[in-house]
């Protein structure tokens, strides 16, 4: 025990000091093994898992290390309770072994015992065929859920199985123009090594780049699955920018286009859209001998496309994230049918070397004149948000705002489609909604990265995978807030790297003493707790 | 000597601008004390947080303290500027202070304020039409008791604050507040509370906010009622106070039911 910059809990939360002088080094190793939840200004939260404990594990490290890091760092004694608990859950990855013999899957363990507690829980025996020595035959198909299964009883099995190596196919980075970073290098590299997994980067620090680089390594078909069509259409982007890949080597398979190429860029909506009853696209999956299937935004990815995915465990699997969370706590099937979580860069650190820029969010409290404060008042709840949202009062702070940020690219984000129709007619900017045309989005969004659009009016379809690289200031004029993964991406959109180092700017208008308000609330903790500066104002301080 | 295997408790705090205040250690109970007054508890492991909110901060109003001499305690226990949304936060209350009364008039409550946006505004919330609240010369009367009519006012996120018949402010809080003899042996007294499982049945004063606390929370309580077949203690979730009732879940009967406050002799968190 030290004076150093832990407390660990009995509830299993470490808190960090962050302006202990050891804060960094601690830091860096509690990351292997817990969850940051909370990072304000000076103490940040972490927790220890039992998913956390498992990716520790899984990346090589013993309870041991654990146990000595936090003792080392810790100012108090480390509560026996939570020694206990890492030192069992640690102790009961690895003791399941999926691997591989002449005549298919097995399962070993470690002791008989284990193997038979397992075996007799009714889901896992359907998995099963025979019984070897000290050992069970596992049905062909049956390796994704058997992982799935084995880690909700709390026994999480390695994979030892292997990976098809996929049909060859070229690849290679075309660094002339530009390097990929060390931590990028690191991430690939850890990758890698698992063979499956999960890298975990802030919005903005380069993931595409990292699948690019994983491809180029690996060199075989891939299929890269994407959140939506111009997500699709950047991926494409970049890897004609970035590989030796041509035009004719990259296939797109969306709603508008079917084709199927060495690689082959899909989304999770055709993936996931049903015919009578019936996935349609399935077939894609198995349309070549992928080697290597990307999932970009690992946290949305669709509830089906697990149940998919369990079925392609021999081919590698690398998930691009900026979270692990997921809004619907399904992390641990993340866990098992991609893989455990390979690398993870703390967005500070990213931050500190000037890979992102640094981000300061605003909420502009807006007075509402009497009239429409009395028609918030005698409105019913549902329509309260809206008055609220769409207040005409928000206008001439947008118009300020505007004049303030002069010649800086800006995004206005709104919720409702007339309220952006409206922002757009009223400061003539171009608006860019669900509704626009995929070919009318990509050219506004090659104006604005030219330069040649300066402001965007865009509504939630802006949130997701949209790489604006020169975007440094955005207003939220509306929106529904509370989702963290939402205001996480709309902030994502802001942290690109700037050219001249300046500071991105995240404003929300909000009307005063309303619901929006309230709903505001959620915001400033989870923006503060993410470790942004985070600051209220009055209008007319604008 | 068992004193110094306790970690050493602290007197610095950290403010956040996520309006969280944390003890790097265990707090000196006279500093816990003051962050009591004027903060929500959240956490009280070996290092203690607490969240500053507009309701927690009125409440130390309430109390008899100004924002300033909050602000000066807060300067005072962190030793640096406050974030910037703190100090937002408590100028928010200074101007949201008083600025909506809750009182007793002849059999009926009356809730005042000079804004009458605020009072429409009031009167037209679905989730206070339960306390019956009507206009009535310029402002609301209801025939509950302006406690009932502060608490869920309080919870439906307005600034209300209750007045005594001379216009005094009332702290509903009071008898809430934690003290603590001078010179007491706190470890002893941790070591005793640790040692016994004994629960201790709250005051009837308690009752009320107990329940609003439940419901709140959402966390089970355990009520003790005079029922006319006798006393019965039951187990219940929380689903709404209003009109002088508590409803809640019957968790055993799996059915709902609804108690006169009046007839609840005892409440405990289960």
């Amino acid at each position: 025990m030290s004076l150093g910059p832990l407390i660990v809990q009995s509830d299993r939360t470490v808190l960090l000091e962050t302006d202990h002088p050891q804060a960094k080094d601690a830091r860096h190793e509690l990351a292997i093994f817990a969850e940051l939840e909370r990072a304000p200004e000076h103490i940040h939260t972490y927790r220890i898992t039992k998913l956390g404990l498992w990716n520790a594990r899984a990346a090589g490290h013993d309870a041991e290390f654990i146990i000595d890091s936090l003792k080392r760092w810790s100012k108090y004694p480390v509560p026996e309770g939570v020694e206990r608990e890492i030192r069992s859950t640690i102790d009961r990855y690895g003791k399941l072994v999926i691997d591989r013999d002449e005549n298919g899957l097995r399962l070993t363990g470690s002791t008989p015992s284990i193997l038979i507690e397992v075996a007799s829980n009714r889901k896992i025996s359907e998995l099963l065929d025979e019984r070897l020595a000290n050992a069970y035959r596992v049905k062909d198909w049956a390796r994704g859920q058997l992982k799935q299964e084995l880690l909700k009883l709390g026994w999480p099995a390695e994979d030892h199985a292997g990976f098809t190596p996929g049909t060859p196919f070229e690849i290679s980075l075309d660094q002339t123009l530009w390097q990929l970073r060390d931590y990028q290098k690191e991430a690939v590299a850890k990758f890698e090594l698992g063979g499956s997994g999960v890298v975990v980067l802030p919005c903005g620090a380069g993931k595409t780049l990292v699948g690019a680089a994983t491809m180029a390594e690996i060199k075989t078909n891939t299929l890269i699955l994407v959140t939506n069509t111009v997500s699709a259409r950047q991926w494409r982007d970049e890897l004609l920018a970035k590989t030796s890949l041509r035009e004719e080597d990259i296939a797109e398979y969306s709603g508008s286009t079917k084709d199927i190429g060495p690689v082959t860029i899909a989304t999770y909506q055709i993936l996931t859209t049903k015919r009578k009853g019936e996935f349609a696209h399935l077939e894609l999956l198995n349309a070549r001998d992928w080697g290597l299937i990307i999932y970009d935004e690992v946290h949305l990815l669709p509830a089906p496309i697990f149940k998919m995915t369990a079925d392609l465990q021999a081919r590698r699997r690398l998930g691009l994230t900026a979270t692990l969370v997921r809004e619907d706590g399904r992390e641990s099937d993340v866990f098992s049918l991609i893989g455990p979580k390979r690398f993870d860069a703390p967005w500070k650190d990213i931050e500190a070397q000037g890979y992102i820029a640094p981000a300061s969010c605003y909420e502009v409290r807006v007075s509402l004149p009497d009239e429409v404060r009395m028609d918030y008042a005698i409105a019913d709840s549902d329509a309260r948000f809206r008055i609220a949202a769409t207040a005409a009062a928000k206008m001439p702070i947008i118009r300020e705002l505007l004049k303030k940020h002069s010649g800086e690219p800006t995004l206005i984000i709104g919720q409702y489609l007339d309220q952006i129709e409206e922002v757009s007619q009223a400061l003539g900017i171009p608006k860019l909604t669900g509704e626009t045309p995929v070919d009318e989005r990509e050219q506004l969004f090659a104006k604005f990265r030219r330069g040649e659009l300066k402001a965007l009016v865009v509504s939630k379809v802006a949130n997701f995978s949209i790489d604006l690289p020169e975007a440094s200031v955005a207003i939220q004029i509306s929106g529904a807030f509370g989702s963290r993964q939402e205001e996480a991406q709309r902030l994502g959109r802001l942290l690109r790297p700037k050219a001249n180092g300046r500071s991105a700017s995240f404003y929300t208008l909000v009307a005063r003493d309303t619901v929006e308000q309230d709903f505001a609330q959620n915001r400033q903790r989870f923006l503060a707790e993410q470790g942004y500066s985070y600051e209220i104002l009055d209008a007319d301080e604008i | 000597m068992v004193w110094d295997q306790f970690p050493k408790p602290v007197s610095r705090i950290i403010i956040q601008g996520d309006l969280s205040i944390i003890s790097p250690g265990p707090l000196s109970a006279d500093v816990h004390k003051q962050i009591d007054l004027l903060a929500q508890s959240e956490d009280l492991g070996l290092a203690c947080r607490f969240r500053l909110s507009l309701n927690s901060v009125l409440h130390a109003m309430e109390m008899g303290m100004t924002a300033a001499e909050i602000e000066e305690i807060l300067l005072s226990l962190s030793g640096s500027d406050l974030p910037q949304p703190v100090s937002y936060l408590l100028a928010q209350a200074k101007k949201k202070f008083g600025e909506l009364t809750v009182r007793a008039g002849e059999g009926q409550s009356i809730v005042e304020s000079s804004d009458e946006i605020l009072l429409t505004q009031i009167v037209n919330e679905n989730g206070l039409a339960a306390l019956m609240l009507k206009g009535e010369n310029g402002h609301l009367v209801s025939r509950l008791n302006p406690s009932l009519i502060y608490f869920n006012l309080r919870d439906a996120g307005y600034p209300v604050i209750q007045l005594d018949e001379a216009g005094k402010v009332v702290a509903p809080r009071l008898s809430q507040v934690f003290t603590e003899p001078e010179l007491v042996d706190v470890f002893a007294l941790q070591a005793k509370s640790l040692l016994s499982a004994e629960a201790k049945a709250p005051s009837p004063d308690d009752h009320l906010r107990q329940l609003q606390f439940a419901l709140k929370n959402k966390l089970k309580v355990g009520v003790r009622v005079d029922m006319p077949e006798g006393i019965v203690e039951i187990e219940m979730t929380p689903l709404g106070i209003a009109g002088g009732r508590f409803r809640g879940r019957d968790v055993v009967k799996e059915a709902e039911r609804t108690l006169p406050l009046s007839r609840i002799q005892a409440v405990w968190l289960s």
